[in-house]
């Protein structure tokens, strides 16, 4: 059988799915449904398993699974170099040779699926820092809500340029949704008016919500975690006015083929009343605030000063008049 | 000289707790919201010393209700229920304040130990008491923990709607502060309301 299956891999072209590997490969490291509807599978085994040389397959020693692993970080970098540097250099890539995640542990390559779609990084994140939300519960207000909606990489990876990313949900805000893909072009920034329409167009009757994430702008910067130290964890890096994360708005939908598409948007959609009901679902105290409520509050002091001060004088005022009056 | 015993003791606890709870409130408030502009304290302690005092406040209010709910002190906010009688006794208040004052008129209402309140006073208390401060309370409370009350903040608008009404009474009970010290000070004696609500006797 495996004589079998050497002689098709030898023949095989280089993009097919390869099923003379998955005859003995497929199983636990390899499914074939799942690595057919993965990122990768139009690459086919080769793709990135070129080094093997079929006269020796299988080797007379092999490698533990995690000498593998470490080895396959190399096939990644053919491919995505600026991401290879960027996690060569972080605190995963420092400390790989001592159990750190390499590539495969967090993205598994036989069912890769674009990491900018789902929840599955952060859960993948949680998995080996399981600590990770007590941790943070303990200074952090609001925990369950960060973490939902900041990317790790927006706080642990510090150097990042963070920006907001808005997406379509579902009524409830909970799960994402296939957006208005067709009706989106790429062009003139989108202003609150047409945030508002793509939203009737997208759901009538309110049942669909666009919800903001603070994510990293780009997949290196996603890959550069620093040591724990180093996290951000001051609040008004956010939490001010002019924040840099909230410079650049994108609002993204994931299309039929699954891939995430980016648009920009202006930033004045995240602090404008008149978004207050398209970009109901985000929100950063003091970070997006809308100017007009500083404006309100600076009028109403200076009233509510004014007011009595303005009601005193007239009395004293008023008052010696009319003791003047007296006296004559 | 005539003492009436105006402020029993469970509305003066609750009053000047509530009194001290809001100038945290709004201190820590306008620490959490520019804190761009002032740094004043940290904004993480700000948050955690809002969200207390906030709690600690929820729970005053019900020193506050209990009591008017629990005793016939209730009467001081509807001493009589005709309705045309109260609207023209608070146009009465607001001519006085507006006019009369000025002029050195006597202040048309006379409190007494179940009819505290002007008829103007009593319309805004319970507008703020009510109506307002609830609100407060509710907004404060969503906005403390958004996922564990994600439901009710999807029914109020979003997140951004019960941020903007939290402002929005932030702003009004900042203004209403002075406003309420100033009408305070206009008492028939000086100091007289000021020192009701410390020893819980107005002199007339």
């Amino acid at each position: 059988m495996r004589v079998l299956a050497l002689l098709l891999l030898a023949v095989a072209p280089a993009a097919a799915a390869n099923p003379e590997c998955l005859a003995c490969h497929a199983g636990q490291h390899v499914k074939p449904e799942l690595f057919a509807a993965s990122v990768h599978g139009p690459l086919g085994c080769t793709g990135c398993h070129a080094s093997v040389d079929l006269k020796k397959h299988p080797p007379a020693s092999r490698k533990t699974g995690r000498e593998y692993t470490l080895a396959a970080v190399e096939a990644c970098k053919s491919c995505h170099q600026p991401i290879h540097e960027a996690y060569i250099a972080s605190a995963h890539g420092k400390a790989r040779e001592s159990g750190a995640p390499v590539c495969s542990d967090c993205h598994k390559p036989h069912e890769v699926t674009r990491a900018s779609v789902g929840t599955r990084l952060k859960e993948t994140c949680l998995a080996c820092h399981s600590g990770a939300v007590e941790a943070h519960d303990k200074w952090l207000p609001n925990t369950r809500r960060h973490l939902a909606v900041v990317a790790c990489a927006a706080c642990h990876a510090p150097a990042a340029k963070r920006k907001v990313d808005l997406r379509f949900y579902d009524a409830a805000g909970r799960n994402e949704v296939v957006g208005p893909h067709g009706e989106l072009q790429p062009g003139k920034p989108l202003d609150e008016k047409a945030l508002w329409a793509l939203l009737r167009s997208a759901g009538a009757g309110g049942k669909v919500r666009l919800v903001g994430r603070v994510e990293v702008t780009s997949a290196d910067q996603a890959h550069a975690m620093a040591d724990r130290g180093q996290a951000l964890k001051e609040c008004t890096t956010c939490h001010r006015k002019g924040a840099e994360a909230f410079q650049t708005v994108t609002l993204s939908v994931v299309g039929p083929d699954g891939r995430r598409v980016y648009y920009d948007a202006q930033k004045e959609v995240l602090s404008s009343p008149f978004s207050v009901d398209s970009v109901r679902g985000f929100y950063v105290v003091g970070g997006t605030r809308m100017g007009a409520l500083d404006l309100l509050l600076l009028v109403a002091l200076a009233a509510g000063i004014a007011a009595p001060l303005g009601h005193l004088l007239l009395r004293r005022l008023l008052r010696r008049k009319d003791h003047g009056k007296d006296l004559h | 000289m005539a003492k009436i015993y105006i402020n029993p003791l469970p509305v003066r606890i609750w009053h000047w707790i509530n009194a001290a709870g809001f100038v945290v409130l709004i201190v820590t408030g306008l620490a959490i919201r520019y804190a761009d502009l002032l740094q004043l304290i940290s904004f993480a302690t700000a948050v955690r010393v809002h969200n207390t005092v906030g709690f600690v406040l929820l729970a005053n209010y019900f020193i506050w209700l209990g009591f008017y709910l629990f005793t016939d002190k209730i009467t001081v906010y509807h001493p009589e229920l005709d309705p045309r009688k109260y609207f023209r006794h608070s146009l009465r208040q607001m001519l006085y304040y507006g006019y009369g004052i000025f002029r050195g008129e006597p202040n048309p209402h006379h409190p007494s130990a179940y009819r505290k309140f002007n008829s103007l006073q009593s319309l805004t208390y319970q507008i703020v008491m009510i109506l307002l401060l609830p609100i407060q309370f509710y907004t404060g409370l969503l906005l403390w923990d958004l996922e564990r009350f994600r439901g009710s903040i999807e029914l109020f608008g979003g997140v951004r709607v019960v941020a903007t009404v939290h402002v929005l009474l932030f702003i009004f009970f900042t203004a209403f502060i002075f406003g309420h010290v100033y009408l305070a000070s206009l008492s028939a004696k000086p100091f007289a309301h000021f020192k009701a609500m410390i020893t819980g006797y107005e002199e007339t």
